[in-house]
């Protein structure tokens, strides 16, 4: 039970408009620094200018975090630390706080630096930070934590795999046939109706909480509909290049602004928690008005809150981003743009229906590895896996420190 | 600054991918040898007729600094930890190759503007020019397999690209074949001529002939080691 003085509830209203404040900041650099991960395949192979990727990317972040966000959110907000050893509800929000400004610091230290760290994984060390210095390594949930770190090392070998099935099947269905151009236009209507009918079979079975048979009903509509649509358009479509291949390319590079903006939406969907996670917490908590929070659904308008930081960041920095590296954005055939999207999307997805705060980055980073074991990409620098490995090592640590630090700060100070 | 260290951050794929393919690079290499190749015939053909060749030679050697560029970009590319799909020495051993090409080009005109044989015998000069249209067309052919490569390549090594790819190669070892016996056969009346002809202008030009044979020979190299990769 919380007493609350008139004055300390003023306070803690501050306090808490400050965190939001702070959930929308980190958002905000979400949507501008990752934005690259999903649209720079689409706008490398000049399908899409980098003004057209901001909007698209931003109306995609925004609609995965409201449909799919609400998973990883809770896992994030009460999943990593029990909170129920915690009397002041003030030491609740001031962890929060220092968990979010934590993650923060460490993402524009990283940015400095050039390294290619994880919101994700820094917001889950900004939480163990402030539980372990609030009730001890009791009060962190290990076995969930430890399923965690594991699907941070699946994430990028399940994106390996599927963009490396995707590729193989390309290869086989359409690379290798005797006319590929035919072959593409019978054949892609699967892969986008399949995309289709993933996201709508997901959506209605994980977030809608339909059953399994109104969902994969559901999924076959979208299939349906996705797949007639695509086929009428590339019907209409005539070759103009000598080279079939190029004209295979030219099919994957409309393909892949869809498979782009799918990567944008499961983005949406997993990293919005790192935002709004520990606002959710702040939230559940004043709604129960106690710490039992385990039952308590994330409301609605965080994620839109969340989202909305997320494609705000996408328009307003993240377009100068995508500008910047405009013309420097490295070739990546269209093909091998779709196999590498569509295994990442499809992993972070998974990765938030299931509840798992996985990195994006770190699953581009398996799927390009996985196209390039396919023979699909000349030449990877694997030498980025090294930095990956050093960045798990040094970011939870980090983290954790900077936000055990801020919290006993915080609450020694108020 | 931060908005540029975000860009290079934010885009992983600037890290993972080369920002130009290294068979592009290899392609705009091999193109740089097909002119230089050009010109050097025609440079033969001006030699003959015992017209100056200085401003070819100048002009061939831009041509070679320019190869030089992309060499080292592509040994840049392939010196640090990577993920290839072609073997690292095999692709090397290609770019060692094709660099050898432009090189004795440039080195074929630079030979012919420090002595000019003066008169060249009739029946030395056509065999000459013949041997220099078969180099010529030699390093075409190989350039249309390294062209024919990116195909290969980008149709995920699709087994009837494979087979245009070995067609290409027969050609190219079919003209290394009969450059051989004109080679040898010019070298021969070269030195039957040793009674009749300044030794030093007999050695001068069997010198040029090795030279161009070389440059066959490299060609050959290229393709046999593309048919090496396209097969693994």
């Amino acid at each position: 039970m919380f007493i609350y003085a008139h004055t300390k509830e003023e306070g803690k209203s501050v306090i808490t408009l400050f965190t939001i404040l702070v959930g929308m900041f980190m958002a905000f650099t979400i949507g501008a620094n990752d934005v690259a991960n999903g649209m720079a395949t689409a706008v490398g192979a000049k399908a899409i200018t980098p003004k057209q990727a901001a909007f698209l990317a931003s109306f995609l972040e925004f609609l995965g975090a409201v449909m799919f966000g609400a998973t990883v959110t809770k896992t994030i907000a009460n999943g990593i630390v029990s909170i129920e050893h915690i009397t002041n509800p003030n030491h609740i929000i001031y962890g929060a706080l220092s968990a979010l400004l934590a993650a923060a610091i460490w993402v524009m230290v990283a940015t400095v630096f050039a390294m290619p760290v994880s919101t994700t994984h820094s917001i889950i060390g900004g939480m163990i930070g402030f539980g372990l210095v609030s009730g001890g390594v009791k009060v962190v949930y290990w076995s969930k934590l430890g399923k965690i770190v594991l699907s941070w090392i699946i994430s990028p070998i399940v994106g390996g795999l599927l963009a490396f099935i995707a590729f193989k099947i390309i290869v086989l269905t359409i690379l290798h046939r005797p006319s590929p151009l035919k072959a593409a236009k019978k054949v892609s209507p699967f892969l986008i109706g399949f995309t289709f009918f993933l996201i709508s079979f997901l959506f209605s079975l994980k977030t809608l909480k339909k059953p399994y048979n109104v969902s994969l009903l559901a999924g076959s509509v979208f299939f349906v509909v996705a797949f007639i649509l695509s086929s009428l358009l590339l019907r209409k479509m005539t070759n103009n290049k000598d080279n079939e291949y190029d004209a295979v390319e030219g099919i994957f590079r409309r393909i892949q602004v869809m498979t782009s903006a799918y990567v944008c939406f499961a983005h949406g969907a997993n990293d919005v928690a790192n935002a709004v996670g520990p606002i959710a917490l702040i939230v559940m908590i004043r709604q129960s008005g106690t710490t039992n929070v385990g039952a308590i659904e994330i409301p609605k308008y965080i994620l839109f809150i969340g989202g909305l930081g997320i494609a705000l960041g996408v328009l307003l920095y993240g377009y100068k981003v995508m500008e910047t590296i405009g013309h420097n954005i490295t070739e990546l055939n269209n093909t091998r743009g779709f196999s590498v999207d569509f295994g990442t999307a499809t992993t972070v997805l998974l990765s938030s229906i299931f509840g798992f705060p996985v990195s994006t980055t770190h699953t581009v980073v398996g799927a390009v590895t996985g196209v390039g074991l396919a023979r699909g990409i000349e030449v990877v620098n694997v030498d980025i896996l090294k930095d990956i490995l050093i960045s798990w090592f040094i970011t939870i640590p980090f983290s954790a420190s900077v936000s055990a630090l801020l919290f006993l700060i915080l609450t020694r100070l108020f | 600054m931060l908005l540029e260290r975000s860009g290079e951050m934010a885009n992983i794929f600037q890290r993972l991918i080369p920002y130009r393919s290294p068979l592009e690079l290899l392609s705009e290499h091999s193109k740089l040898c097909v002119k230089a190749a050009n010109l050097m015939y025609t440079a033969i053909e001006k030699y003959l007729n015992n017209i100056q060749v200085n401003e070819l030679s100048k002009e061939i050697d831009g041509l070679e600094d320019n190869a030089d560029q992309l060499k080292l970009q592509l040994r840049d590319i392939y010196s640090k930890l990577k993920w290839t799909y072609f073997n690292k020495s095999d692709f090397l051993d290609i770019l060692h190759n094709v660099d050898s090409i432009i090189d004795l080009t440039d080195d074929v005109v630079k030979v012919l503007t420090i002595n000019q044989v003066d008169p060249v015998p009739e029946d030395i000069k056509a065999p000459i020019l013949e041997l220099a249209d078969a180099v010529r067309k030699s390093v075409e052919h190989m350039d249309i397999t390294i062209q024919e490569l990116k195909n290969v390549v980008e149709s995920g090594f699709a087994p009837k690209e494979i087979e245009k790819e070995a067609k290409e190669i027969e050609t190219v070892e079919a003209d290394e074949r009969s450059s051989d016996k004109l080679g040898l056969e010019l070298g021969k009346r070269l030195f039957a001529k040793k009674n009749e002809m300044n030794p030093v202008d007999i050695m001068f030009l069997n010198n040029v002939v090795i030279l161009l044979m070389r440059i066959e020979d490299r060609a050959k190299n290229v393709v046999e080691r593309i048919r090496m990769i396209t097969h693994s």
